[in-house]
C-alpha cells in the first residue's frame, strides 16, 4: 500500500469517526398547552421562515429595542432572534459511591451514602433530571441480590424509611430545589404539591424505566444546581446475605424541557 | 485538490464539529453504587453468632490452637490440630485415623490392635519397638566403633509459619506451627548479650505462641527455637532476629460526629450528623454566630445542647429557625463524650432563603463574586513571616504518614485520617486554624485542635468514595481574623471496590469519549481540561500532516 493509499485510508477513518457524533438535537420547546410550550416568539411587522434545498432562514423584521444587554448579574436577550442562543446543558454526578457502615450478612444493618447531581443549563425551559437503574433489583453481587425498596403505597414514596426485619432493601431519596414535587413532604405525608423536602424523607425505589427527580422550568446558568441523591440499604436483622460487594449501576439524565 | 479537500474533511471538521455536539440537548451518565456485605466485622474478637469463623473472618478468628480447654472450630481448631483442646474420641463405632483416633485414646472405637504393621512406627498412634516390632524395630546398625543400636524414634518437628508480631511498645509474639505434635522452647537474648533467656511449653500441640514482654526500643534481639517430638527427638530454628519499632504516636481522632450537613431553608436551617462512636456519644453543643465562626466551647452563642432527634436512617437532625433569610449565619458543633469532653468543633456556615430567590442571595461583604463561605473570610493585612505551606502538614492515615507530593495527599477511602501541624512550623500569631475541605460544591470544617506541645492536629473520616477535594488551611489570629490560608489538593483513592463502568447510553456519548481520550494518557477527566487537549492534539496532527503532505 502505497503513501496515497494511506492518506486515503485514515482521512477515510476520520470522516467516519466524525460522521458518528453528528448527532441531530431537538428544538426547545416553543409552545404551551397541556403537552406543548412556548419558548420564544415575537410580535413585530414582518418576518418568515424561508426554505430551500441546503438552507433555512429564520428572518424578523421591526422588532422595537431588540439586543443583548448584560450586567454583572444578568443577562437580557430582547428580541426574537436574541432568543435563538445555543443550548447548553451539563451534568456532573460522581463515578462511584460506596455505601456505608459495611453490612453484616447474618446479623444486617443499613448503609448510607449521597450522589451529588449537579446541572447546569442556559435553556429558558429549564431541565428534568431522571434516574433508573440498570437492572431489577438494581443491586447484585455475584451470588446474591438485594431487593428493592418497597414503598407502602404504590407510586408514592415512604414518608419514613423502613425495611421488614425479614428482607432487605435499596431505595433513594432525592433532595434539592428542585426536586419534583412526589419527594416533597406536608404533614408527614410524601408528595405534597409544594411541599418541604426535610432531609432523610420520602423513599423511593429503583426501577429499569427512568423516574423524574428533579425538574426546572427556568435556567440556572451559571450557577449549579444541585440534587442530593441518599441512597440508602438495609438487610433486616432476621434476613440473610452472602457476603460479598453487592453493585448497582445507575444511571442519570438530564434533559432539556 | 481532491485530497486536500478530504483532509479538511477528515481533520478540520472533527475539531469544529465535535465542540457543537458537546452542547447536546441530553446528558446521560452513570455511576455504581456499591455496598459490602461482611460476615466480620474485624474487632478483634471471634463471634460466631454473627457469622465470623476462621474461613470468612481470619482478622477475627485467627488460624491456631489456643489451648484453652474449649475447641473452637472457628478459630480452625480440630482434634488434630488442638488435641488439648478438642477431644480427639468421637465416639461413633468407627476409628477414624484421620482425625487423630487410636485404640490408646479412642478405645471404644478403635478396637484394632494399635500395631498396624504398616513399616512405619508411629509414636503418635501408640506403636512402641515392644508392642510393635515390626513397624518399630529397627535392624541394629553396628557403627563402625561398635555396639548399640537405631531405634526409629519419629522424625524431628517441622517449624512452619513463624511469624513474629509486635503487640506493643514492650512486646511481641512470636507464633509458629509444627507439622506434628511438639513441644517447643524459645531462647532469646539481645543480640550481644552473653546469656539468654528461656520460654518453655509443658505440653505437646501443633500450634505454637509465646509473649515476650520488657524489650527495650530500638535493639536488636536473637531468638532460636528448639521443638522436641513425643519421643524428644529434636528439630531446631535459629538466628531469628527481632525488634521493637517505634509506632507514631496515634492522633487524637475526632471520633465525635461527622458529615455534618447544613440545608438552607426558607427562614431557617437543618442540620444533620452523624456519631462516630455512637457508644461515647452524648451530644452536641451548637454555637452560632451571624459574624464569625466560634472556634471553641466559649466562643458565640449556645444555641442548642444535646443529641439532637434521632432519626430511622441513625442520623441525627436539629432545626434552627426564626433565621432572616439572605443573612449568613456560621455554626460551630462540638461534640462532647460521656465524661463530658468536648471534641474539636465542626463548622459550617448557611445562608437561609427562601424558594421563591431565583438565586442564591450574594454575601454582600464579598461582592460580586459567590465565594465559598469558609474559605471567604477576608484575610487581614498582616505580614505573614515564615510563609506558611501545604507541605508544613503531616497527613497520616493507618498510622503512617502518607507523603505529599506537588501539593497532593493521596489517601483511601474510608479510612481515618489525621493531619498534624508541628509546633516548630506554626505560625506567631497563630491561635486557631481551620481545616476546611471542599468536595464538589459541598464543604466541611474542622477546627484542629491544640495540643499541650504547640502542634495542632485533627482526625477524621475521609471520604467513602472517589473524589478530589481541595483542603484549605486558614490560620485565624485572636480576634478570630484569618492572617493567611494555604491549600493543597487531596485525591481519595478507591481502597477495595472494583469500578464499574457499563456502557448505558445508546448514542456515543462525548463526555465517554472524553474520560475515554483522558484515561488514554493517564490524566485525570475533567471536561474542559480534555477538550482543549483533544483540539490540541487535532490540530498538531493536522500541522504534522500538512507539513508532510507538503514535502509529498
Amino acid at each position: 500500500m502505497n503513501d496515497y493509499k494511506i492518506i486515503h485510508v485514515i482521512i477515510l477513518i476520520l470522516f467516519i469517526a466524525t460522521s458518528l457524533f453528528l448527532v441531530v438535537p431537538t428544538s426547545a420547546f416553543v409552545m404551551s398547552s397541556t403537552n406543548y410550550r412556548v419558548q420564544f416568539d415575537s410580535v413585530n411587522s414582518g418576518g418568515a421562515l424561508g426554505t430551500s434545498t441546503n438552507y433555512k432562514i429564520e428572518d424578523t423584521l421591526g422588532e422595537v429595542a431588540s439586543g443583548t444587554v448584560s450586567s454583572t448579574s444578568y443577562n437580557l436577550y430582547a428580541g426574537y432572534q436574541q432568543m435563538d442562543q445555543e443550548t447548553i446543558l451539563s451534568l456532573t454526578i460522581p463515578t462511584s459511591i460506596t455505601l456505608l457502615p459495611n453490612i453484616g450478612g447474618l446479623t444486617g444493618g443499613i448503609a448510607y451514602g449521597i450522589s451529588t447531581t449537579s446541572v447546569l443549563t442556559n435553556n429558558n425551559a429549564g431541565y428534568t433530571l431522571s434516574i433508573q437503574a440498570s437492572t431489577s433489583p438494581a443491586m447484585k453481587s455475584i451470588n446474591d441480590e438485594i431487593s428493592d425498596y418497597v414503598t407502602l403505597l404504590a407510586f408514592t414514596p415512604d414518608y419514613l424509611w423502613s425495611v421488614a426485619p425479614t428482607t432487605s432493601g435499596f431505595g433513594f431519596t432525592p433532595e434539592g430545589i428542585d426536586i419534583k414535587d412526589k419527594y416533597r413532604d406536608v404533614g408527614g405525608v410524601c408528595g405534597g404539591d409544594g411541599g418541604s423536602d426535610n432531609p432523610n424523607t420520602c423513599w423511593d425505589y429503583f426501577t429499569t424505566a427512568p423516574k423524574d427527580i428533579s425538574t426546572s422550568q427556568i435556567p440556572n446558568d451559571p450557577i449549579l444546581t444541585e440534587t442530593l441523591i441518599r441512597l440508602q440499604v438495609e438487610s433486616g436483622n432476621q434476613n440473610s446475605l452472602n457476603s460479598g460487594i453487592y453493585t448497582a449501576n445507575i444511571t442519570v439524565t438530564a434533559v432539556v424541557n | 485538490m481532491k485530497i486536500k479537500l478530504l483532509f479538511f474533511l477528515g481533520l478540520v471538521l472533527p475539531v469544529l464539529i465535535i465542540p457543537a455536539v458537546v452542547f447536546g440537548f441530553t446528558d446521560v451518565k452513570s455511576f455504581s453504587v456499591n455496598v459490602v456485605v461482611e460476615n466480620c466485622n474485624s474487632n478483634g474478637t471471634c463471634e460466631p453468632l454473627i457469622g465470623e469463623d476462621y474461613s470468612v473472618c481470619a482478622a477475627d478468628c485467627p488460624f491456631g490452637c489456643n489451648n484453652n480447654s474449649t475447641c473452637e472450630s472457628e478459630y480452625g481448631e480440630t482434634n488434630i490440630n488442638c488435641v488439648n483442646d478438642c477431644p480427639v474420641c468421637i465416639v461413633n463405632g468407627t476409628c477414624e485415623a484421620d482425625i487423630g483416633e487410636t485404640i490408646i485414646n479412642c478405645s471404644a472405637d478403635c478396637t484394632t490392635p494399635i500395631c498396624n504393621n504398616n513399616g512405619t512406627c508411629d509414636i503418635g498412634a501408640g506403636e512402641t519397638v515392644s508392642n510393635c516390632v515390626g513397624d518399630c524395630y529397627v535392624t541394629p546398625v553396628v557403627p563402625v566403633s561398635g555396639g548399640g543400636g537405631v531405634m526409629n524414634l519419629g522424625n524431628p518437628p517441622q517449624i512452619l509459619n513463624l511469624a513474629v508480631r509486635q503487640l506493643n511498645q514492650t512486646s511481641i509474639k512470636l507464633s509458629w506451627d509444627t507439622d506434628i505434635l511438639a513441644s517447643c522452647m524459645l531462647n532469646w537474648r539481645e543480640d550481644n548479650a552473653d546469656f539468654f533467656t528461656k520460654k518453655s511449653e509443658i505440653s505437646y500441640s501443633f500450634a505454637h505462641q509465646f509473649v515476650i514482654n520488657d524489650l527495650v526500643f530500638g535493639l536488636d534481639y536473637r531468638g532460636q527455637i528448639n521443638c522436641f517430638n513425643t519421643n524428644k527427638v529434636e528439630s531446631q530454628l535459629k538466628n531469628i532476629f527481632f525488634r521493637i519499632e517505634k509506632t507514631p504516636e496515634i492522633p487524637r481522632i475526632n471520633y465525635g460526629i461527622k458529615n455534618l450537613k447544613a440545608t438552607a431553608l426558607d427562614s431557617s436551617v437543618s442540620f444533620i450528623w452523624y456519631p462516630i462512636d455512637s457508644v461515647n456519644y452524648q451530644g452536641v453543643m451548637v454555637r452560632r454566630s451571624d459574624w464569625f465562626f466560634p472556634s471553641n466551647v466559649n466562643q458565640g452563642g449556645i444555641l442548642y445542647k444535646g443529641a439532637g432527634d434521632k432519626n430511622i436512617a441513625g442520623y441525627f437532625f436539629y432545626k434552627d429557625t426564626n433565621l432572616k433569610n439572605g443573612k449568613r449565619y456560621y455554626y460551630t458543633f462540638f461534640p462532647y463524650d460521656i465524661a463530658g469532653n468536648y471534641l474539636p468543633g465542626l463548622s459550617v456556615s448557611v445562608l437561609p432563603q427562601s424558594k421563591e430567590m431565583v438565586k442564591p442571595v450574594e454575601d454582600l461583604s464579598i461582592p460580586p463574586i459567590i465565594l465559598t463561605p469558609e474559605i471567604s473570610i477576608p484575610l487581614v493585612k498582616a505580614v505573614v513571616t515564615p510563609t506558611p505551606k501545604f507541605s508544613d502538614y503531616v497527613f497520616f492515615q493507618n498510622n503512617q504518614s502518607v507523603p505529599t507530593i506537588n501539593n497532593t495527599v493521596k489517601v483511601s477511602t474510608g479510612t481515618i485520617l489525621s493531619v498534624l501541624l508541628d509546633a516548630k512550623k506554626v505560625l506567631p500569631l497563630t491561635r486557631n486554624i481551620l481545616m476546611t475541605i471542599e468536595d464538589k460544591g459541598e464543604y466541611q470544617t474542622y477546627f484542629l485542635e491544640k495540643l499541650a506541645d504547640g502542634s495542632y492536629i485533627v482526625s477524621y473520616p475521609s471520604q467513602t468514595y472517589l473524589t478530589k477535594q481541595r483542603v484549605y488551611f486558614t490560620y485565624l489570629n485572636d480576634k478570630n481574623e484569618a492572617i493567611t490560608r494555604v491549600s493543597g489538593n487531596l485525591l481519595t483513592e478507591e481502597k477495595k471496590i472494583e469500578a464499574v463502568f457499563p456502557s448505558l447510553v445508546s448514542k456515543p456519548s462525548v463526555s465517554s469519549l472524553c474520560a475515554g481520550f483522558c484515561g488514554l494518557f493517564g490524566l485525570e477527566y475533567h471536561f474542559w481540561f480534555c477538550w482543549i487537549w483533544l483540539v490540541i492534539l487535532l490540530i498538531v496532527l493536522l500541522f504534522l500532516a500538512t507539513r508532510w503532505w507538503n514535502k509529498k
